[in-house]
Formats: structure tokens, C-alpha cells, sequence
């Protein structure tokens, strides 16, 4: 017996000895590695949304125009653009001599063929670019958009998400949404390789490209399915560039340690209560009041972003500073308040010390749990009682947007491109108000505000909705989504750089070089 | 024994009916929609919904969706899947390579250390080796494999860099020949190693129990009265019957070789069937997770139909009862 495990261990450090000395036949030029959340469902990125597919695509398609990693709209295939005096057509110069990754040559019907396909096929965007009556392309550089109305969201979105240009010669309406089994062809920086389920996706750099050549050979997103597991890939070197925001516990080391780089950035996206005002208790707005007395936003950013977190101040996202009104800020904690507001409603304590039991509907995703946690201690000092409902995405979205069957719920994501985003959360149509909330005066002014493009005279406007905002208090602002991607310190020019910022968008590799 | 297997067959294959219906109703009955989580939006607009429901079939009956399903599988075709249109069969056989390897492996390793030890502390039961293998059986018992996972990648990759800490393969280097089964052992290792720690102690346990047991029957005694060697007891008498139980549960882990190391593939991000189920799970792909449970199923008859029959060979008194 002592003889085999012997023999085992001998075997077993003959083999780790060999792993480490094996030869690689390694390539030449250099392969930047950055760490990928999980497998493409789709290769045409605007059929349908696929997070994971989106950093992918960043790289391999262009499009009319797109939104820098500051949210500002840059050229992208349009060299540039103007837009009529009544704001209803906007024309579109594009690059000349542009190819496809399979040599084919690029022209306008290719962008017109997209738009269209988006609208017909009921592409991700559609929704978004429900204001562009019609695309033509009097020639193969000029692509010109009329609007059925003056939309000042409409270059942003058009700017963002599944509004890539893709290629008329491939796609038809049987093959548009064929999720991976046509291979993307794209106009941008790096062509499509190969994909390995649940391994890696390999990109190469396009020599052709309009624009600047990336610096890198290949590009490889390695698909890790374990954010803790990810993270020590990228300590141990595997990974370049994490492709995501490290985990909280991680943020400290990150950002104190001489080896790797993170820039925090404020995105227009954010965490918030929202609460079913349809309902028994939340539809009386002083108990709404109380909630947000009760609660400390700087408290809870803190201990569930740390040191990198910020605390949501105002109703509307940081991100567009332009629209800011400082008269109507987001409430300071005050439990005596809180607990005035909740007696003012005929509320009396039991024998606990509860004024009220209530709940909050959550999905896992992010730092969630942490803020229900939270939130949940702060509430427990006032006399109010939560109960937290975790559940995955698609339960949660049957019982709270399908049945409205909740009290309040935590709710995050994007408020962009445009500060306009705002009214698909809190219009009486908008898309994302389950809360049962409608209210005239603020649908109004949204829908006005959302057809003037003159900055200052916009912002008059949203001043109002903020104060509408805070007087009604169907929503609790808690955090700004922080984006941050961290990067071994030998990485240049990754998107967050100086030198890159101006030039590309979120998870567009172009500019980074190895220096090692 | 013929009659004997034929029997087992055609339990296995209700088993397989059953179990069909069972996935179908369950998966239908959990909240959620598949064309809700496809849209990527909260609330996505009525129209895009009901065009999208009609493109996967899922505005027709329950019970028609469920006539459709099987007539397909009669035809041998598990369907399309809707996150990514791709054969369902063939998305399940390019990560089930990985999960084999994985799965396989290990439980051979786990079942032959776990049996040796259990054997050589049973013959020298209450030595300091036994107390000790004892005791840490049951911290490796008690230990969550991906808590176990985590440490070994913390330790062995990232504080002493010796291996790599999750994937199967080195994606900067394109090895090729020799190399490439290395760098694959070398991915291996750390997945492999937590499997077998937490997988050892239930072969151990079994075979420690149930050596100890028939050791100390009647029938041991009057061979020891014979006179015969302890070693000639054991290797003829004591080993055969010990070893039963140990089959069962060999058998019962290989019918969840497909999805019993999902976890630990996920924390190494092993691309075998772990993270592909969990997203199926989550968006709710309809196909896809029928695929999964139906493969699930089949294996878990077919190990049952093999355990049953290697015991009845090795413990004739099976096949008498059954007449």
C-alpha cells in the first residue's frame, strides 16, 4: 500500500514536472486575452439582445455612428452628419471605399438594408428607433433618415445598442435571427475566427479596416462561468483584461496593487427602489416618504459598491449633468422624519415596534442581495419590516412585470443614451413602469422635452420632472452603476485610456497594445 | 438470466416514458416564459411577444406542444434551440466530450483509491492510518466542492502559479500533438483533484463498512476455524461479498455523470455540461433543457439496468428471488 501511493505521488510530480517544461509552438505577434461572461447565442447582433455577444460584436461590426466610452456620439462607418432645421431628417456621410471582412465592398444599402431588417424583423432596437419613418441611399455614401417627429433620443440610440450595420449580401429574412449558425461578417477593427462552446471566441485584426489597424494580432475572449474563478484568472495572467467589473472584495486589492490599472467611470445606469403604487401600502405617497427618509443611500453605496461606489444625489442619471436641478435632490436620511411620516398616516407601532410589514421583489444579478440587505437593516431602525424575495430573472419577471404582484421591487439598468430614457420608467405607457403609476403632467412634460433639441431650454423641462419625481416618490434612487474594467498594467490603450476614450466604445480593443 | 435482463430493459425503458411526461409537465409548470427572457427587455411590446411565441410553436395547447415533442423524438430529433437555433443534439454533443472526460475519470480514480483505502483500513481497523483516513474522510465529506475548488485554484494557481486556473486549454498557445493532452492534464489537475477529494470518502466509507461486516460473520469464522490464511479469507470470501455495495453506488454516480460535476465545472469553467444547463435553466430554452433531462434520464436507466445485472452475476441469490 505504501508502495502505491508512492507511486502515485512519483507519477503525479513526473507529470506536473513535464506540464511545466512543455514546449508551446506560440504564434507569432500578440494575442490579447479578455475575460467573456458566457457563450453568443446570436452572431447577427441586432436580432435579439445578447449581452454576451456584445463585446464581440464591439470589435467586429461598425456603425453609422457610436457612443465613446464618456456616452458621447462619435463617427463611426459616417465620417459625419447633419440634421435638417425642423429635426426631422438627418443625412449621413459615410466612409469611402469601406469592405466587408469577406471582401465584399460596403455601401448605404447595406446600412438602409439593416434599418429596415431592425424594423421589419423586429430587431432588438425597435422599440428604440420607433420614431425613424423611413432610411434611403440616394448613393453609396450618403444614408439619410426621415422622422416621423423631431426625436432627440434618436441619434443616441441609433448610436448604441443592436444598431450594428450588417451585411446585405449575407442576411435575408430566413437567416436574420439563425442565431449562431451564420458566421458575423462585419465592417470592423477584428474579422471573426472561430468560436469553442464555453471555451473562447478567437477574433484576428483586419488589415482593411477603415480605420486605425488594431495593435493586437488576435483578439480572444475566454469564457469563464465563474466570476470568482475569472478574477483569479487575471491575477494568475491568463487573462489580459477582465471584459467586466471585479467583484467588490476584489476592488481593494485591485485599485491599491502597482500591477494592474482600473478607472472607475459613472455610466447612465442605476440601481432603484420602485414601488407598486397600485397598491395597499405604497399607495398613500407619505409612506413612500417615509421609506426614503428612512433610508441612507450613501451608507448603503458604500458598504455594497465600497470605495469605488457613488450614491445616486438626483432623479436622473449624473451622466447628462446638463439636466441637474439642485432644488430637488434626493432626500437626506432622517428616522424622525421617517417615523413622523409614518404616524402622520394613522400608522401606530405594535408591540415590536413595527409600524409596517412589507416586501421587495428581487432578482440575483450584481450587488442586489447586498442593497435588499441593506436596505432591509435600514428600514428595521424606523419600524418597518422587509421581507426579501430573491428569485432568477425569469420568475421574477412573470410575478412583478407580468402580474404586478409585488410591493416594491429593486430595479437597475440603462438610462441612456439620452436623458429622454427616463420616460420608458416613469410615463404612464413606458415600458419599464410596472409600478401602476400614471401621471398627466410628467407624461407631458417628458413627451415635450423629448422633441426639443436646444440643451438649455430642454433642461427646463426636466427640472419640472424632477420635482415631480420628488414629490411623488415613485422611486427610490440608490446607486450609479460603475463601470470599471480592470487591466494588468502592461495593457495600453485599453478603452477607458486617455488615448483611446475619444475614439472607442465600450469593450472596442483598437488601441490596446501589450508593452511587455 | 436472459428473462432476467429483458425485464430490467423494459423497466428502464418506462422509466424513459416516464420521465419524459414528468420534464415536459415540470418545465412547463415553472414561472417564466422563454420569449420574455429572448426579448431582453422587462416588458417587452405585445406584438414583438406574440410574433416571437408563434415563431417557437409556444402559442399552441400544452398537450399539442407535447404531441409535437414527442413525435419529433420519435423521429429522433430533440428540437431547435431558442437561444441559439442550433440542433439541440448537437449543441449537447459538443459539451458533453469535456463532461465525460471529466466525469469519468474521476469517478474511476475516486472508486479505486476510495475502495483501497477503505479495504486496507478495514483489515487494520483502529490503526493510527485508519483514525486518520477516518477523520479527514469525513472533513472532505463535509466540505462543499466549490468552497474545496476555490481553495485549490487560490492556492496552487494564483499564490504558487503552478497551474492553470480554469479552461481546458491554454488560449495564447495553440499546442498541438503531445503537447496538447499535457496542457489539457495540466487543466485538469485542479478539477479533477476536488472531484476525487470529495468524491473518495463515499467509496471509502462503503467499503469500510461493509468489509468490516462480512468479516465478522459466521460463515468468516468458521473458514478462520478451518484454518485457512487470512489472506486466502479475504481475497476469496471476504472481498466478493464486500464489494456489492460499492457497485451500487459506482453505478448510481455514474447515472449523474453528466450533471452530478456541473458545479465544479462551473467554478473551473470547464466547458463541458455545467454552465451550458444553468443557462438553459435560466432563459428557460425549452428545447434545450428537455434535451438535457431526456439524456439525463437515459443514462440514469441504462446504469440502472447494468448495476442490476452485474449484481445479479455477482450475487446469484438475486436471480432466485426473481423466480
Amino acid at each position: 500500500m505504501k508502495k502505491l501511493i508512492l507511486g502515485i505521488f512519483i507519477i503525479c510530480n513526473t507529470l506536473l514536472f513535464a506540464c511545466s517544461n512543455g514546449e508551446a509552438e506560440s504564434n507569432s505577434g500578440d494575442t490579447l486575452v479578455v475575460g467573456a461572461v458566457g457563450d453568443p447565442q446570436t452572431y447577427n447582433p441586432d436580432a435579439r439582445p445578447d449581452d454576451n455577444f456584445y463585446p464581440m460584436a464591439q470589435n467586429i461590426y461598425s456603425r453609422l455612428i457610436k457612443l465613446n466610452n464618456n456616452q458621447e456620439i462619435i463617427p463611426d462607418l459616417a465620417k459625419d452628419w447633419e440634421v435638417s432645421e425642423d429635426g426631422t431628417e438627418i443625412t449621413f456621410n459615410l466612409h469611402e471605399n469601406i469592405t466587408w471582412h469577406d471582401g465584399e465592398p460596403f455601401t448605404s444599402s447595406d446600412a438602409k438594408f439593416t434599418l429596415d431588417m431592425i424594423i421589419e424583423q423586429n430587431g432588438a432596437a425597435v422599440d428604440n428607433l420607433n420614431s425613424m419613418e423611413k432610411v434611403e441611399a440616394p448613393d453609396d455614401n450618403t444614408v439619410v433618415i426621415t422622422l416621423s417627429q423631431p426625436d432627440a433620443s434618436f441619434l443616441g440610440y441609433l448610436a448604441w445598442y443592436a444598431t450594428f450595420i450588417v451585411p446585405e449580401h449575407i442576411y435575408d429574412e430566413d437567416n436574420w435571427d439563425s442565431g449562431t449558425s451564420v458566421e458575423p461578417i462585419g465592417t470592423g477593427p477584428f474579422k471573426f475566427v472561430s468560436h469553442e462552446t464555453g471555451v473562447n471566441v478567437e477574433l484576428e485584426h483586419n488589415s482593411d479596416y477603415f480605420g486605425d489597424t488594431p495593435k493586437v494580432d488576435r483578439l480572444i475572449f475566454s469564457i469563464n462561468s465563474d466570476q470568482d474563478t475569472q478574477i483569479q484568472a487575471f491575477y494568475n495572467g491568463e487573462i489580459d483584461i477582465l471584459g467586466g467589473a471585479p467583484p467588490i472584495a476584489e476592488v481593494e486589492n485591485i485599485v491599491n496593487s502597482d500591477e494592474y490599472k482600473i478607472t472607475p467611470t459613472v455610466w447612465p445606469s442605476r440601481q432603484y427602489l420602485a414601488f407598486n403604487v397600485a397598491e395597499e401600502p405604497f399607495n398613500d405617497p407619505n409612506i413612500r416618504q417615509a421609506i426614503a427618509y428612512a433610508l441612507d443611500n450613501e451608507d448603503i453605496t458604500m458598504r455594497t459598491d465600497g470605495e469605488i461606489g457613488e450614491a445616486a444625489t438626483h432623479f436622473l442619471s449624473p451622466s447628462y449633468e446638463w439636466v441637474l436641478d439642485d432644488d430637488y435632490l434626493i432626500p437626506e436620511s432622517n428616522q424622525e422624519l421617517a417615523k413622523a411620516k409614518l404616524e402622520e398616516t394613522g400608522l401606530e407601532p405594535d408591540e415590536n415596534g413595527n409600524y409596517l410589514s412589507t416586501s421587495i421583489d428581487m432578482f440575483e444579478s450584481g450587488n442586489f442581495s447586498d442593497i435588499a440587505t441593506v436596505v432591509k437593516e435600514q428600514l428595521s431602525q424606523v419600524g418597518i419590516e422587509l421581507t426579501i424575495n430573491s428569485s432568477e430573472y425569469a420568475a421574477w419577471q412573470e410575478k412583478v412585470v407580468d402580474n404586478q404582484n409585488f410591493q416594491i421591487t429593486l430595479l437597475g439598468g440603462y438610462q441612456g443614451p439620452d436623458v429622454g430614457a427616463i420616460t420608458s420608467r416613469v410615463s404612464t405607457t413606458g415600458d419599464s413602469n410596472f409600478m401602476g403609476y400614471s401621471n398627466q403632467e410628467l407624461d407631458e412634460l417628458l413627451d415635450t422635452a423629448g422633441a426639443i433639441f436646444e440643451e438649455e431650454e430642454r433642461a427646463s423641462y426636466y427640472s419640472e420632472v424632477q420635482r415631480i419625481l420628488l414629490e411623488d416618490m415613485i422611486i427610490y434612487p440608490i446607486s450609479e452603476w460603475v463601470g470599471s474594467d480592470p487591466v494588468h498594467a502592461y495593457i495600453e490603450g485599453d478603452p477607458f485610456s486617455e488615448e483611446a476614450i475619444g475614439k472607442t466604445g465600450f469593450a472596442e480593443y483598437t488601441y490596446v497594445e501589450l508593452t511587455e | 438470466m436472459a428473462n432476467y435482463i429483458q425485464k430490467r430493459i423494459i423497466t428502464g425503458i418506462l422509466i424513459i416514458v416516464v420521465s419524459i411526461v414528468l420534464n415536459f409537465t415540470l418545465i412547463k409548470l415553472s414561472p417564466g416564459d422563454p420569449i420574455r427572457v429572448l426579448s431582453g427587455q422587462d416588458s417587452p411590446s405585445p406584438q414583438m411577444q406574440a410574433e416571437l411565441t408563434a415563431k417557437y410553436g409556444l402559442d399552441q395547447s400544452v398537450f399539442m406542444q407535447f404531441i409535437n415533442y414527442v413525435g419529433n423524438l420519435a423521429k429522433g430529433d430533440l428540437g431547435v434551440s431558442i437561444l441559439s437555433n442550433q440542433p439541440v443534439l448537437k449543441m449537447i454533443m459538443e459539451r458533453i466530450g469535456p463532461t465525460l472526460l471529466l466525469a469519468l475519470t474521476t469517478a474511476i480514480i475516486a472508486l479505486i483509491i476510495g475502495t483501497a483505502l477503505g479495504i486496507y483500513c478495514a483489515r487494520y481497523r483502529g490503526s493510527r492510518f485508519d483514525n486518520i483516513v477516518s477523520g479527514s474522510s469525513y472533513i472532505f465529506d463535509s466540505m462543499p466542492n466549490f468552497w474545496l475548488g476555490m481553495m485549490l485554484i487560490m492556492i496552487f494557481s494564483s499564490s504558487l502559479g503552478w497551474l492553470p486556473t480554469s479552461g481546458m486549454v491554454d488560449l495564447r498557445t495553440n499546442y498541438t500533438g503531445f503537447n496538447y493532452y499535457l496542457d489539457v492534464f495540466k487543466h485538469w489537475l485542479l478539477p479533477a483533484t476536488t472531484i476525487v477529494l470529495v468524491t473518495v470518502p463515499y467509496y471509502f466509507r462503503i467499503a469500510r463498512s461493509s468489509i468490516i461486516q462480512v468479516m465478522s460473520e459466521d460463515f468468516i469464522t468458521t473458514l478462520r476455524a478451518t484454518g485457512m490464511s487470512e489472506s486466502r479469507i479475504f481475497n476469496k470470501y471476504v472481498f466478493k461479498n464486500a464489494i456489492l455495495p460499492t457497485i451500487t453506488v459506482f453505478g448510481i454516480n455514474l447515472a449523474y455523470i453528466v450533471t452530478g460535476v456541473a458545479i465544479v465545472e462551473i467554478v473551473f469553467s470547464w466547458p463541458g455540461m455545467g454552465s451550458f444547463m444553468l443557462d438553459a435553466i435560466h432563459r428557460r430554452d425549452y428545447p434545450l433543457l428537455m434535451g438535457i433531462y431526456l439524456l439525463l434520464s437515459i443514462s440514469v436507466a441504462i446504469m440502472m439496468i447494468i448495476v442490476d445485472v452485474i449484481y445479479a452475476y455477482l450475487d446469484p441469490r438475486i436471480l432466485y428471488k426473481e423466480r
